[in-house]
Parts: structure tokens; C-alpha cells; sequence
């Protein structure tokens, strides 16, 4: 994605952050719609799923279509789980933050 | 087509009916007519005309179809052949498609709980979401597009 030796410090906005901390922490994956029901109107149904995209495009999470079981009706649903590289920015920005609290 | 009138309620009535004319008859009979015999019997073909005109009007009226209900997409399909020109498959399919899967999720839980004003006002704000997702998504393009036609010329 940064072809830009000097652009590779990972940026996060805070609603990236949000949705990388509900997927570190959570144990299955995640779709859309519990993401937003769970951030208590920080993350907005609308915009949700353009912010997910750009994180997946970065390689940040990774998502599927969930498996039909049969007799449901209407478009299955996208799962979200987050990616080795999405563990390790947040992991960095939480350090970085830290250390720029600390001063 | 099934009609919307219940069946149930046309045989009460037409028994309620048959028991009131025989009612009536019996009175006319015995307390009008007495001893002219050609007025009973007036009577009662009258009363036996009015019977079937009445029993025939209930079958009419049980008869009777309802309006023939129109079959309806589920919401959204519309919208992502709208965006299926616009925008990558890419993104109909992990931006758009998503967003219509959480549509259909609320709208028909809200149709299952009987909530139908609750379902209209659902397809409204999702309507308003599925613009402003679209807008949000076609922006970002543009920024991106926008950094790296700065990022080439900086680089040169």
C-alpha cells in the first residue's frame, strides 16, 4: 500500500482503532452490524462498512461472506477477523500513545 | 383466490336468516292471513324469494376475491444494481452488499414482529445510509486518486 519508504509508520484514525480493539478482543468474528451496536453510536451503519473496506484494502482485517445454513432469507452477511499485521499496528500505536502520555 | 369475507359468518347469517323468516312466516300465517289461504301462501313465496335473494347475495359476497397482492423485491436489490454501474465489484461486494445484508436483517425482523410502520421507517433510514455510503466511498476514491497524482509529482 506505501510505496513511500518514509510513510511507514501505520496511521490509525480512532474509528480504525475502535473497530481493530472489537476484533483483537472478541474470540469469533465480527459482522458490520454488532461492530456498530457494540460502539455505543461511534460507528455509524452507513459508513461502517467504507471504513472496513479501506482496513481490509491496508491488510488490516480480513473478511468472508458467512456460510448459508439454508431457509434464510436475504444477502448472507460479511465476517470480520483481524490479520496478523492489524494485531501488530495496534500493538504499536497503543505503545506509541503510551509513550507519548508518559511524556 | 381465498376471499376476505369468512365462511363462518355466512352460514351463521344465513341460519339466522332461515330462522327469522320462519319466524316471521309462522306469525303472518297464523295472525294476518287466518283464514285466506292464497295470502299464506303469497307470503310465503314472497318470503322464500327474499331467502334465496339473500342467501345468493352472502355467496356473492363470500365469493368475492380479494385484490390481488403484487409480488415485491426484497429492499435494496434496486439500489445495488444502481451501484453495480457505478462502482467496482469490489466494492458493491464488500461495501454495498453488506450494508443491504444488515437491511434485510432488520426489515424482515421488524415485518416478523408485525411492526409495519416500523419496517417503512427501516427502509427510510437505510436508504439514507446506502446514499451516504455511496457518497462516503466515491470521496475516498477521489482522495486517493487526488494523493497519488501529489505523490507522483513530488517524487519527479
Amino acid at each position: 500500500m506505501q510505496n513511500n519508504d518514509k510513510l511507514d509508520f501505520p496511521r490509525l484514525s480512532r474509528k480504525e482503532s475502535l473497530i481493530l480493539e472489537m476484533l483483537v478482543s472478541s474470540t469469533r468474528e465480527i459482522f458490520g452490524l454488532e461492530m456498530v451496536q457494540a460502539s455505543a453510536g461511534e460507528l455509524k451503519r452507513g459508513t461502517v462498512y467504507v471504513t472496513l473496506k479501506r482496513m481490509e484494502d491496508k491488510g488490516l482485517i480480513e473478511s468472508r461472506t458467512e456460510a448459508r445454513t439454508g431457509g434464510e432469507i436475504g444477502i448472507p452477511r460479511r465476517l470480520y477477523r483481524v490479520t496478523g499485521h492489524g494485531k501488530r499496528v495496534l500493538e504499536a500505536m497503543n505503545t506509541a500513545r503510551d509513550v507519548v502520555f508518559a511524556v | 383466490m381465498k376471499s376476505s369475507f369468512p365462511k363462518l359468518a355466512v352460514y351463521v347469517i344465513n341460519a339466522g336468516l332461515s330462522l327469522a323468516l320462519i319466524i316471521v312466516s309462522s306469525f303472518l300465517i297464523v295472525y294476518v292471513s287466518r283464514d285466506r289461504k292464497w295470502m299464506a301462501s303469497l307470503i310465503l313465496l314472497i318470503m322464500t324469494l327474499m331467502l334465496s335473494f339473500a342467501v345468493q347475495l352472502l355467496r356473492t359476497i363470500a365469493d368475492l376475491p380479494k385484490r390481488p397482492q403484487r409480488l415485491k423485491k426484497a429492499p435494496g436489490v434496486r439500489f445495488i444494481s444502481l451501484v453495480d454501474f457505478f462502482y467496482s465489484a469490489e466494492d458493491v461486494e464488500k461495501t454495498f452488499k453488506p450494508i443491504v445484508s444488515d437491511w434485510h436483517k432488520e426489515y424482515f425482523r421488524a415485518l416478523a414482529a408485525q411492526g409495519v410502520w416500523r419496517s417503512r421507517w427501516i427502509n427510510i433510514k437505510y436508504r439514507y445510509r446506502f446514499a451516504q455510503a455511496m457518497g462516503l466511498c466515491k470521496a475516498w476514491q477521489l482522495v486517493d486518486k487526488v494523493i497519488g497524482v501529489v505523490s507522483s509529482v513530488m517524487s519527479k
